[in-house]
């Protein structure tokens, strides 16, 4: 190696101090120097130990007491000098902290044999060079740093320590700042490792801050050099617990909030304790609001399940936010879309009054839909709970809406009411809750309502559907769930809001409806006094002005000609009312009128069935003791003085519940006397659906075709995931390959068993829904 | 506010719906048995071409009662006096249930069409049309003009 | 097939039985319609809350019907003068319709108060249930 001048005085004066013993040695100097030299990269010591020869030489010339000391100084300057040169030359290729590592050992490994430098000599002069590095070198720093972090986060502590300890020697003090943030980097991983998608526990930012300091505090406050009760840090970290569990509970907000509500409560109330600014409240309700938006409100999702949804998100959002101020926003955010959806009144009203089963098995569709319903009808019957309301009205007017139904007698309930009530709205506020919240629900109730803007609607469909239940009624009596809903609907919907007076008697109907039943009951059980009555006959009479039957219209009372035995029973009902009511009348109603029916067919095979009157009797004009009767249309119309239009509706639904057969060529309808053994499943199923058949809506022929396809739809949406795949990959394609394709992709246990026109039609529905088109070839392709 | 009868809500409606040629009647909206009416003179009469204001109450009672009415134009007429009210006995003694707020206006506008300084309101007037009819006719013909014109 | 009604779950509504009703004269639409409150004769005066036994309907001889309540509030004003507000008539129940008997001495106070001077001429006649004003 090229040495420079001041290396080769050094060695000149090393020789020289000598003396008498360079003559002997100078040789084995020579040979010390070199493997002391960091510079001699090929013949100094390589990190192995000297050989015998330097060995005895550095036992006569160093580690010796007689050891000359201008001779050691000089050596030491030596050794540093080269080590200099050679740090100095070298530190550019220095990248991670473990080059600087084997640096060091390169450095400090001859040291180790020869006496030369005291203590803190040598670590002086290596701290220097750590010193340099980090100022000169800010790669290199910033590598120590991030390899610092590492280390903590994977809990590598010795390592971290070691590599702490360098960092701290290199900038003269400890670092307390970056050891915290590491510490904070490190909260992050663990929370966000712990603050899973787990919604069941209560107090998990406690739990996990424990958990965290248990594993790691005792470590961390050693390198921070800090006493473990140091509370400012502990606050630190705990706080950072809090805002991850903030950030992470945020991008979960759905799963929390709908999805794993009511079980996810515990996760709710944590939330609405950490949630101390405006702007985090914001952030979560806005992230709930996107996720909503993406996953409930669009056309796929039914109404009930969007309604149920919205509930769900309602009460978790005044768990959360107890100053009521955000469900507005979510309130605001849905009702637009879901004004758009036609059933959506009726969908509530249903899940109300828990009429979800025989509803949904009306329209056809899927005991899962009736699920729902009855989720939702659980959700909300709650609200039959006697609760205030705060922020649905103004607040002077919330003072009066607030009147118990139900006293509770509890101080403690109503001390929390009424601090409610004078509450200044501040989320920080920390008012306990009921454990349960049931005093909230009526909000829920009110809330709904207020989702539908117009209360008129809702009247209007409440009574609408009242009045088929009452009509469908067996006996007189109701059941509790109207009677709570009728009270609800009175005091929530009626009466406090009638300015509008239209809006009072509407209400004021539900009495004279209720009354008018109750009459009847009185009535009929005079009635039933006479001898030789008919007892079968179990009537309704009805102030028809207050159920919303037009005397003349032509559906509600269209006029059929009754049997005679009917017809005379019923007559026998009409004069005894007369008499008993003096100067009134009684007109019949056979489309709102039920009857029980009895079909004996010629084998003998008996079955029963539940449908309104119309239907019934004209049913029976095929009725005989002996064969089956043929009879056309036409004929059936003139019998009983009805439209053919309404006739033949009348017909095809006999037609579907395979009682009638009709024959294309020769205009027929007859009765299906010799039915194969199908009978016995045909009539079970009528009686299941009683609800459908009874006031049948004159439509039940195109309600039934609409309620195959939506069923055909919904189970369709199920290979949707696989259409769109191949669509994706192949470009447009054919039916008829989606089809086969389809076959061979849909697993056995999905069942696809649609035929290709079927497909088609769901093809075409997509595109009318937007998310496909359809080519000029026939074949479809994903809307780009 | 007690609710309205249903007869007030049937006959505003109406009103609104099917005015009467020539008449309009608005209720007010902080009080529906209020009412601005506007009635136009009858055609060949001294009231021709000019729009009247008056004022419609529905007392309490309505319709057992009669509803007040009062021309708030002025008008040179035997029988509606300075103050704008009016002499016509459906008003008062001839009043009957059956009778509505379109009725009782049309009865005012048949009375614009056929004064009757017989059973005067305003003496003075009614003097001067017995006294001098042409005179009184081109008087109310003035007031019109002065007062009612559709400006 | 024979086919047998088991249960009958008939509905029927009620109206008022006014006899001639069929051939009634329909003036301008109104021909339900009370001719004071303007509600159909089978739903309630201004003041009732259920129709039927609570609100009834009566007959005028003049074939003028009213609820009972509308037609007695009238009557007792003075303006009324025992007449009848659409015709002008004097008025009084229709006799032998079943619709009236019920409301005969109910009217005949009404009829009492609001007409004194007649009436006093011939106290008998108030007694009789088909009593009728002059």
């Amino acid at each position: 190696m090229v040495s420079t001048n001041e290396e080769t005085q050094l060695v000149e004066q090393l020789h020289y101090t000598l003396g008498d013993l360079d003559a002997s040695f100078s040789d084995d100097l020579e040979g010390l120097l070199t493997w002391l030299n960091p510079n001699e990269t090929q013949s100094n010591h390589q990190l192995r130990p000297p050989i015998l020869r330097i060995k005895s030489a550095i036992k006569t010339l160093v580690n010796n007491k007689n050891a000359q000391e201008p001779f050691l100084d000089l050596l030491r300057q030596f050794v540093v000098y080269q080590t200099r040169v050679h740090f100095f030359s070298n530190f550019r290729s220095l990248v991670h902290f473990k080059d600087l590592q084997k640096l060091e050992r390169y450095y400090e490994f001859p040291l180790r044999f020869l006496e030369l430098f005291g203590d803190g000599e040598w670590t002086e002069e290596i701290s220097g060079f750590r010193n340099y590095l980090i100022f000169y070198h800010p790669v290199l720093a910033r590598n120590v740093k991030l390899r610092l972090k590492q280390l903590i986060l994977e809990d590598d502590f010795e390592m971290a320590m070691k590599v702490y300890s360098w960092l701290c020697s290199a900038e003269g003090h400890s670092l307390t700042q970056l050891l915290v943030d590491i510490i904070l980097a490190k909260v992050k991983v663990f929370a966000s490792k712990e603050f899973s998608a787990e919604f069941t526990r209560r107090f998990v930012i406690m739990e996990t801050y424990n958990s965290f300091m248990a594993s790691f505090w005792s470590t961390l406050s050693t390198m921070l050099e800090c006493p473990e009760d140091n509370h400012e840090i502990t606050k630190e970290i705990y706080e950072s617990f809090e805002a991850q569990f903030i950030e992470i509970r945020t991008r979960q907000a759905f799963d929390i909030f709908v999805t794993e509500y009511p079980n996810s409560k515990p996760t709710l109330l944590e939330l609405r304790a950490v949630l101390k600014s405006p702007s985090k409240y914001t952030q979560l309700i806005t992230e709930l609001l996107v996720q909503f938006e993406a996953r409930v409100l669009k056309p796929s999702v039914t109404t009930v399940e969007i309604l149920l949804s919205y509930v769900k998100a309602i009460k978790s959002i005044l768990t959360v936010d107890i100053s009521n101020r955000y469900f507005q926003l979510l309130t605001n955010f849905v009702r637009p879309y879901l004004m758009e959806r036609r059933d959506a009144v009726v969908s509530f009203l249903n899940a109300m009054l828990g009429m979800g089963t025989i509803e949904h098995r009306e329209s056809g569709t899927k005991v899962s839909q009736a699920n729902i319903t009855s989720q939702l009808s659980k959700e909300i019957s709650d609200s039959y709970q006697p609760i205030f309301t705060t922020t649905m009205e103004s607040s002077s007017h919330s003072q009066q809406q607030y009147t118990p139904i139900r006293a509770t007698g509890e101080p403690v309930c109503s001390q929390v009411i009424a601090r409610f009530l004078e509450w200044s709205p501040e989320p920080s506020d920390s008012i306990q809750f009921n454990g349960d919240n049931s005093f909230m629900s009526e909000g829920i109730f009110n809330i709904i309502i207020e989702l539908f803007d117009s209360r008129d609607v809702i009247i209007a469909e409440f009574l609408r559907l009242f009045k088929e239940k009452l009509f469908n009624l067996r006996g007189y009596r109701l059941e509790t769930n109207w009677h709570s809903s009728l009270k609800i609907l009175k005091e929530r919907v009626g009466l406090n809001k009638f300015s509008n007076a239209q809006d009072f008697s509407n209400v004021n109907n539900i009495d004279v409806m209720l009354r008018d039943i109750k009459q009847s009951e009185d009535l009929c059980c005079e009635m039933h006094k006479i001898p030789n009555i008919n007892v079968d006959i179990v009537p309704k009479i009805i102030s028809y002005l207050f159920w919303g039957i037009v005397s003349d219209s032509e559906s509600s009372s269209r006029e059929v000609v009754l049997p005679t035995k009917l017809d005379h029973d019923m007559t026998i009902y009409k004069n005894n009312y007369a008499k008993m009511k003096k100067g009134r009348k009684l007109r019949l109603h056979p489309a709102q009128s039920l009857v029980k029916i009895r079909l004996t067919c010629a084998n003998g095979r008996t079955s029963r069935h539940e449908v309104s009157m119309d239907k019934a009797v004209i049913l029976s004009c095929f009725s005989s003791e002996h064969e089956s009767k043929s009879l056309t249309l036409e004929e059936v119309s003139a019998k009983v003085d009805v439209e053919k239009e309404f006739v033949q509706q009348v017909l095809n639904f006999w037609l579907q519940a395979s009682v009638l057969t009709y024959d294309h060529e020769s205009g027929l309808y007859c009765t299906l006397d010799h039915g194969e053994n199908s009978d016995d499943v045909k009539s079970s199923r009528m009686l299941g659906s009683t609800g459908s058949t009874i006031h049948g809506r004159n439509d039940s022929g195109a309600a039934a075709v609409r309620s195959q396809q939506q069923e055909l739809f919904q189970s369709m949406e199920r290979v949707w995931p696989f259409i769109k795949g191949m669509l994706t990959n192949l470009g447009s394609m054919k039916p008829e390959k989606i089809h086969s394709f389809l076959k061979m992709a849909v697993p056995k246990e999905m069942g696809f068993t649609a035929t290709v026109s079927q497909l088609e039609s769901f093809l075409c529905h997509m595109v009318d829904e937007n998310q496909l088109e359809s080519t000029a070839s026939g074949a479809f392709k994903l809307v780009k | 506010m007690a609710s309205l009868p249903k007869r007030i809500i049937k006959e505003t409606e109406r009103l609104v719906s099917d005015p009467v040629p020539g008449i309009t009647a608005i209720p007010h909206e902080e009080n529906l048995r209020y009412f601005q009416v506007t009635v136009e003179g009858p055609e060949q009469s001294p009231y021709e071409n000019g729009v009247f204001n008056l004022e419609l109450f529905l007392p309490d009672d309505y319709p057992m009662e009669a509803p007040k009415v009062r021309f708030l134009t002025k008008i040179y007429h035997p029988n509606i006096d300075r103050l704008g009210r009016i002499c016509l006995d459906v008003l008062k003694n001839n009043w009957s249930p059956a009778l509505q707020i379109r009725t009782v206006l049309l009865s005012v506008q048949a009375l614009l069409a056929s004064p009757n300084p017989n059973d005067p309101l305003a003496n003075d007037v009614a003097e001067e049309w017995l006294q001098n009819e042409d005179n009184a006719i081109a008087k109310a013909r003035e007031w019109t003009n002065m007062y009612a014109s559709k400006q | 097939m024979l086919l047998e009604f088991e249960k009958v779950y008939p509905v029927f509504s009620w109206s008022w039985d006014i006899p001639g009703d069929e051939n009634a004269v329909k003036e301008n639409g109104d021909e339900d319609l009370c001719g004071i409150c303007r509600v159909s004769y089978n739903g309630t005066c201004p003041s009732c809350k259920y129709p039927g036994d609570d609100c009834p309907l009566v007959i005028g001889e003049c074939n003028h019907n009213f609820h009972v309540h509308c037609i007695q509030q009238w009557l007792d004003t003075p303006t009324a003068k025992g007449l009848c507000p659409m015709c002008r008539q004097p008025f009084s129940l229709k006799r032998n319709v079943a619709i009236n008997e019920f409301q005969m001495g109910r009217l005949a106070k009404v009829l009492i108060n609001s007409q004194p001077a007649t009436l006093n001429d011939d106290q008998d006649m108030m007694m009789e249930p088909e009593f009728v004003v002059r």
